[in-house]
């Protein structure tokens, strides 16, 4: 059943990508199962994982409030489920001969909720929003330094000025600082727009009951609106997956979006002929993570025992039932993704002979690994494993939430999951993470080589070069261990059989505007 | 002169039960491994969730391990926390309400009674879950401050009444005259009177801290692993309430018992011990009528929440 | 009745500085805590060190902590709470919003627990000698002692999952679909009033065993009414107060049971907010939340008090 819905998305995948390439206009094969004209849909139930916490895109949206912005605002450009970007807001873009002016040619028949016309003025104040410190938008990492300005060259015509070529910004468009949001609704609502949010989006925001739900009503106005056909879309919070499971057996929400499901329950779900598993295009991977500069995980032989200590198989076949893989990298898909190499296996030997070369044995205090309290059986399979090459570790709980907050002050050197989905450009992750100036950077890691490869990559708008130099990097990165990668899953949304037009972004965030029941 | 009276109590059949129960636990606790054959941290990927067979009583977790030993194993955990808890409170109750009650009236008492409010008008649980917060829930000394410190009102106010009562008894205040030391005091003739009250309080928040850590722990800030918690097997198995129930459920059954015991013990200490609290619960043979119209029944429920 | 609310007026002057005190603590703690302040959690994984010193300062979590706490109570003086950290929203609203839930699911719970409790103690105190009354008194022993989060999970598993029917459906305020309404409060309820309708039972039925040896029942006993007449007319009115009592002092724990019932069932009452604030450190939160449950927790110790003169002349507030 999986396989099947999978294959199903793929073969629209590569029309929308066609239709995009042969110029036509890309969004109306967005939701191209929709028939044209036809009639609208009741209302569409989502269950996703956790409160609300802010309908700015720009100001402390999380993981499960982007499913709702993409109903409520829409990016310049989007991504397929394979990475391909495909318009939205802009009806095209190209790239100037100096790599450093991007030129977006925009919609002119768009209107905000509000009714305040969509122009290049908008999207100038959008970028400059988030780069104003003032805004206080944790996105501003992402522009500074590379956006120097953007300029409204006619209403229809934007133009990013950049410090130097930078094929990933069009990835970080997609995200949420690429989200359009109105001006006259921000200036009207102050600090109170983050739950009085106002895009250009194919629904309208009517309420958010906070802990509870948001609801959002089909825009009459929208300028593609015979694409949508549900009526009213509610996302309900479940942070328990079990009782979001529970309801969806109840048949009182329609799909489920859960970022940590149960594999049990994917499996469970699987089998059952009345549901539809849809998994995301790509994986999210998770690593054990170590801080280079902190003894003794200054130690690269300590570090590389740790990596070839680890049986991703079972960790794979008890924690996650077989969901999902055994891998000991991180580029998974995408035009950048190696299919030849599938990075370390499993080697009891090659990691005592790597534990006995660290000198680590020789003192044998026990290592202090940080497990976050929700994935206490990944943490102690992980214990077990070390210890079954003579390594001793004790765990210590942290928080789901004060886990990477601990990890950015650098307080726990060795610590597990750190999970990171991927973004539409390699360079998305590979630079905040590995490069030494990257602000995820926080295993310190150094590697002047890859400072090199990834700065190269980042260069050229060339896919063929860019996709060899990240393949480098990537040999290097997982050689070098900070990272132990071990685990690389998609994320699953489960729904009522008869739910049609849902589909995953490349980010791994449901686009469920188009979606129907 | 308990220990006479506590002989006969043995023989009847709910008394030998709950004797039993109460060997059983302690000895759970001490040693686990008497009950069980499996190791409680030995991961067995190929039985991941099993339902419940004659091999595993209460089926496996998601790591393959026996969740009748894991139960078995975390007894020690349980009574741990619950007995140092208690003994905590205890301690630093009785302490405030001797100090507060010995000096009764002066600014001092008034101090440490307006803490002791300040402590009490906050639910426990929100007073547990703040405290563990603050002190970082990854030491199990931090669950066991914040179980405690829900019961010091209680203590507190239970020893300063007594004191206050005590204190103007003639042979007391003959031996101020006679120039006794404070400590003295206390030691000689007021605890001797306030100890019965306090056992029996004791056992009775002993079950309040067991569920108490229990909830701390399904809201994720209780003890860490390796230790197992019962609390914790729930809150992770939850996850599971769908497709392997046995996961979540069975932990809870040893909550309740352990909870049950506690709560029989205290009412059959209360009887022994606490004559005055437990005449209402014997009115039926004791009839008491001077103090029914005014004061409530003295709490025959003894677990909060 | 001058004279009760001379007593109400002056509890309630000394409870002043007890909540101030209680409001000073945790404000100091939670500033204290391990782990240290919330900006980077705020921030999520985009976060940089830099960032999260300009939003503390943004915060005001740079001054010092009298400083803050003293611009707390001049704002609380204009009834202002403060404004949320995690979420868009002040503080009162945040609290408002939450309100409802939490009320209604103790509401039903005490109802609930009332319902059962009542008849389950006449009963067990008039039928004491019969197999039944002594059953019932050996369940309200195991009602004492079920974890109400584990009977949650027990009725989504027996009601949820197995039978399908009576599902745990989504929250849906009060007023918009009574119905489905109550059909997400059901089990809730059920699992916080358990303890209460086992307690309450107790409760009553010692009230009714200590009215029962009262003079003017015993004569009405020898006049030869019959027990279940003497109890309902004579023993019920006498017990009325030490049950007002009960009921009384269990709100502060009905608040702390909805806490860990609110996390169970998904509901969004004032205790799943409390405990997410206390667990992300959102320090204008648990701060207005703490004030209002300690304030729930002294409004029902005084409406005890005088639940009492009013129920029993007897009493004098002086």
């Amino acid at each position: 059943m999986r396989t099947r819905s999978g294959r199903v998305g793929s073969r629209l995948t590569r029309r929308r990508f066609m239709a995009t390439v042969a110029g036509t206009l890309g969004a109306t094969t967005l939701y191209s199962r929709a028939p044209a004209g036809a009639q609208t849909k009741g209302t569409l139930r989502i269950a996703r994982g956790a409160n609300a916490r802010s309908l700015d895109p720009h100001i402390n949206a999380r993981l499960y409030d982007r499913l709702v912005l993409y109903t409520l605002y829409e990016p310049l450009i989007d991504a397929d489920d394979r990475g391909n970007f495909f318009p939205v807001l802009a009806r095209s873009w190209e790239v100037g001969s100096t790599g450093r002016v991007v030129t977006f040619h925009l919609r002119s028949d768009v209107v905000f909720h509000d009714g305040t016309p969509f122009t290049a003025d908008v999207v100038k104040y959008n970028i400059e929003r988030i780069l104003d410190p003032a805004t206080g938008s944790e996105h501003r990492a992402r522009f500074e330094g590379i956006i120097q300005g953007v300029r409204a060259a006619n209403a229809a015509t934007a133009q990013f000025y950049l410090t130097r070529p930078y094929p990933p910004l069009l990835s970080e468009l997609i995200d949420r600082p690429g989200l359009m949001v109105s001006p006259a609704a921000v200036r009207k609502y102050g600090k109170d727009f983050a739950r009085n949010p106002v895009g250009t989006g194919p629904f309208k925001f009517v309420e958010w009951i906070q802990g509870s739900r948001v609801t959002v009503q089909r825009n009459q106005r929208y300028w593609n609106v015979k694409a949508i056909r549900s009526e009213q879309m509610i996302f309900q919070d479940f942070p328990e997956p079990a009782v979001a499971d529970a309801q969806l057996r109840g048949g009182q929400v329609d799909v489920v979006t859960l970022e940590d499901l149960p594999a049990e329950d994917v499996l469970a779900f699987q089998k059952d002929s009345g549901y539809l598993v849809i998994p995301s295009p790509a994986y999210s991977w998770s690593a054990i993570q170590m801080k280079e500069d902190v003894p003794p995980f200054d130690n690269r032989d300590l570090r590389q025992a740790i990596m070839y200590a680890i049986d991703r198989e079972q960790i794979v076949k008890v924690i996650y039932h077989g969901l999902g893989k055994a891998t000991g990298k991180f580029f998974h898909e995408g035009w950048w993704a190696d299919p030849r190499y599938n990075g370390p296996a499993y080697n009891p030997d090659l990691a005592r002979q790597k534990l006995k070369a660290s000198g680590y044995l020789d003192r044998p205090a026990p290592l202090l690994l940080y497990v976050q309290s929700s994935t206490v059986p990944l943490g102690e399979m992980v214990q077990a494993q070390m210890q079954a090459i003579g390594l001793r570790v004790n765990i210590r709980l942290v928080s789901e939430r004060d886990l990477y907050p601990m990890v950015l002050r650098g307080e726990i050197p060795f610590s597990i999951p750190a999970t990171w989905t991927p973004r539409p450009d390699p360079n998305g992750l590979a630079y905040i993470l590995w490069d030494s100036r990257g602000y995820a950077n926080t295993s310190h890691y150094r590697n002047p080589q890859v400072d090199k490869l990834l700065d190269a990559a980042a260069a050229t708008y060339d896919r063929n070069e860019r996709a060899r130099l990240y393949r480098q990097a990537e040999r290097l990165i997982v050689d070098d261990a900070s990272y132990v990668f071990y685990y690389a899953s998609p994320d699953y949304a489960i729904m009522r059989r008869g739910v049609q037009g849902f589909r995953y972004g490349f980010d791994l965030i449901p686009r469920v505007a188009g979606a129907w029941m | 002169m308990t220990a006479r009276r506590f002989i006969p109590i043995l023989a009847t059949p709910s008394g030998g039960a709950l004797a039993a129960a109460i060997l059983f636990l302690a000895v759970a606790a001490i040693r686990p491994e008497l009950f069980s054959p499996y190791n409680p941290v030995r991961i067995h990927g190929t039985s991941s969730l099993e339902a419940p067979t004659w091999g595993h009583v209460l089926g496996t977790d998601v790591l393959g391990k026996d969740v009748l030993t894991q139960i078995l194993y975390g007894t020690r955990t349980t009574l741990f926390i619950g007995l140092s808890a208690v003994a905590l409170s205890l301690a630093a109750g009785t302490a405030i309400g001797l100090a507060a009650g010995y000096w009764g009236g002066t600014l001092l008492d008034e101090g440490l009674m307006r803490l002791i409010d300040a402590l009490y008008i906050v639910p426990d649980l929100v007073l547990a879950l703040t405290v563990v917060a603050i002190l970082g829930p990854e030491r199990i000394a931090s669950v066991i401050v914040a179980l405690a410190l829900g019961h010091v009102a209680a203590y507190a106010r239970l020893v300063r009444g007594r004191v206050l009562a005590i204190r103007e008894e003639e042979y007391v205040t003959a031996a101020r005259s006679l120039g006794g030391s404070v400590g003295r005091i206390l030691a000689r003739h007021v605890l001797p009177q306030t100890h019965d009250v306090l056992v029996v309080r004791s056992v009775l928040a002993l079950s309040s801290v067991i569920l108490g850590e229990a909830a701390l722990s399904f809201l994720g800030l209780g003890v860490q692993p390796p230790a197992p918690s019962w609390g914790r097997m729930l809150r992770d198995g939850f996850q599971y309430l769908a497709t392997a129930p046995w996961v979540a459920l069975s932990p809870g059954l040893a909550i309740f018992l352990c909870v049950f015991v506690c709560n029989q013990a205290g009412d059959l200490l209360r009887d022994l011990l606490d004559p005055r609290a437990a005449v209402s619960a014997r009115a039926e043979r004791r009839p008491n009528r001077a103090r029914a119209a005014r004061t409530a029944p003295a709490r025959v429920s003894p677990a909060r929440r | 009745m001058p004279a009760m609310w001379r007593y109400v007026l002056r509890r309630m002057l000394v409870l002043i500085p007890t909540v101030a005190l209680v409001t000073f603590g945790i404000f100091f703690l939670m500033r204290t805590a391990v782990g240290g302040d919330p900006t980077l959690y705020l921030m999520g994984h985009e976060a940089t060190l830099q960032q999260a010193a300009q939003a503390r300062t943004r915060l005001g979590l740079d001054r010092p902590i009298i400083v803050q706490y003293a611009e707390w109570l001049r704002r609380l003086g204009s009834l202002d709470l403060g404004r949320s950290f995690e979420y868009p929203m002040d503080v009162g609203p945040a609290l408002a919003g939450r309100l409802p839930a939490t009320l209604e699911l103790t509401l039903m719970a005490t109802v609930l627990a009332l319902l059962v409790a009542v008849p389950a103690g006449v009963f067990t105190a008039v039928g004491r000698h019969t197999p039944l009354g002594r059953a019932m008194s050996a369940a309200t022993m195991a009602g004492i002692c079920v974890p109400n989060f584990w009977l949650g999970m027990l009725l989504i598993y027996v009601f949820g999952v197995k039978l399908g029917w009576l599902a745990n459906s989504a929250y849906v305020p009060l007023p918009e679909n009574w119905r489905q309404n109550l059909g997400s409060m059901a089990l809730p309820a059920v699992s916080l009033a358990a303890y209460y309708a086992a307690s309450w039972t107790r409760y009553l039925n010692t009230a009714l065993l200590v009215a029962l040896q009262h003079d003017y029942v015993r004569v009405a006993q020898a006049k030869g009414l019959a027990d279940r007449t003497v109890v309902l007319k004579h023993a019920l009115r006498n017990a009325i107060i030490p049950m007002v009592t009960a009921v009384g002092q269990s709100v502060p724990y009905m608040l702390a049971g909805a806490v860990i019932v609110e996390a169970v069932f998904s509901l969004p009452g004032l205790g799943r907010l409390l405990s997410d604030a206390i667990q992300s450190r959102d320090y204008p939160i648990v701060q207005g939340a703490v004030l209002l449950v300690t304030a729930a927790v002294v409004a029902s110790s005084l409406a005890v008090d005088v639940a009492y003169g009013v129920l029993d002349p007897r009493i004098r507030y002086d």
